[in-house]
């Protein structure tokens, strides 16, 4: 998803060992913006018509 | 997974979101799972130094799902941003960090997270700090803004994770950081869309 957003240098950095329930678990995450967000083309069949 | 959630869905999730933590921000207490007071900010090794510039009697109001600042640095004279901000002890404490030369803004969609934010800066005697009741979804703010955003237990609440992602690259500067603490799901999320919505903020 991040990458997916424009981000770079993603990474999951450790689990934080705080779980709030049996089928979630804490996460640390970091990201960072690029020096130029490059715009994606667009997908011309998605367009509204 | 490209899920099914409709206006209407979305809609009742934020109405959950609000009324659980309107009922959190009264008293977190045995109404939220994640660590919480002086315990919690010491179980996650937030920075004593910091921390003992703050009242004591505001480092109750803390709830968070880890310690966002253990991430990376934060330098004097930065922007920060915390969205979902709650009772603003990360907001306050990025604030800190910054020094009187930076600043640090704090939104919340829940209008008694952000009265008690308020009432906890009115404590302090920093005059770097903001706090607005906004969404994440469209931030109010111009391009570039930020040098680092922060979000401490909230991404798991948002529905469309992507769009926000996008209004934080936008209003983060050139390099700015995003530094995110939260829980994330473990099992495949359900196919039950109705189930999912109904305990979206439990």
């Amino acid at each position: 998803m991040l990458n997916e957003a424009g981000f770079i240098e993603y990474e999951l950095v450790k689990d934080t060992g705080f779980n709030s329930s049996p089928v979630t678990k804490g996460v640390l995450f970091r990201a960072r913006k690029p020096e130029e967000v490059r715009k994606r083309p667009m997908n011309m069949s998605s367009e509204k018509r | 997974m490209k899920n099914l959630i409709t206006a209407e869905d979305r809609k009742k999730i934020e109405e959950g979101i609000r009324k659980k933590y309107m009922r959190v921000a009264i008293n977190p207490e045995g109404n939220f799972q994640y660590p919480t007071g002086e315990a919690g900010l010491n179980g996650q090794n937030y920075d004593l130094e910091i921390l003992r510039k703050l009242p004591q009697d505001i480092l109750v109001s803390y709830c968070g799902a880890g310690n966002p600042f253990s991430l990376g640095t934060i330098n004097e004279g930065e922007a920060v941003l915390d969205i979902g901000c709650g009772t603003g002890m990360d907001t306050l404490i990025g604030a800190i960090m910054v020094g009187p030369k930076g600043r640090a803004v704090g939104i919340d969609l829940v209008p008694e997270m952000l009265d008690r934010a308020r009432k906890n800066l009115r404590k302090t005697s920093l005059n770097n700090v903001s706090f607005q009741e906004a969404s994440a979804e469209g931030l109010l703010f111009p391009d570039a803004t930020f040098d680092v955003v922060i979000s401490n237990g909230v991404f798991n609440l948002i529905p469309d994770k992507v769009r926000v992602l996008k209004e934080v690259l936008r209003v983060l500067k050139p390099f700015g950081r995003f530094m995110i603490a939260d829980q994330v799901l473990t099992v495949e999320p359900t196919d039950d869309t109705q189930s999912m919505v109904k305990n979206w903020a439990r």
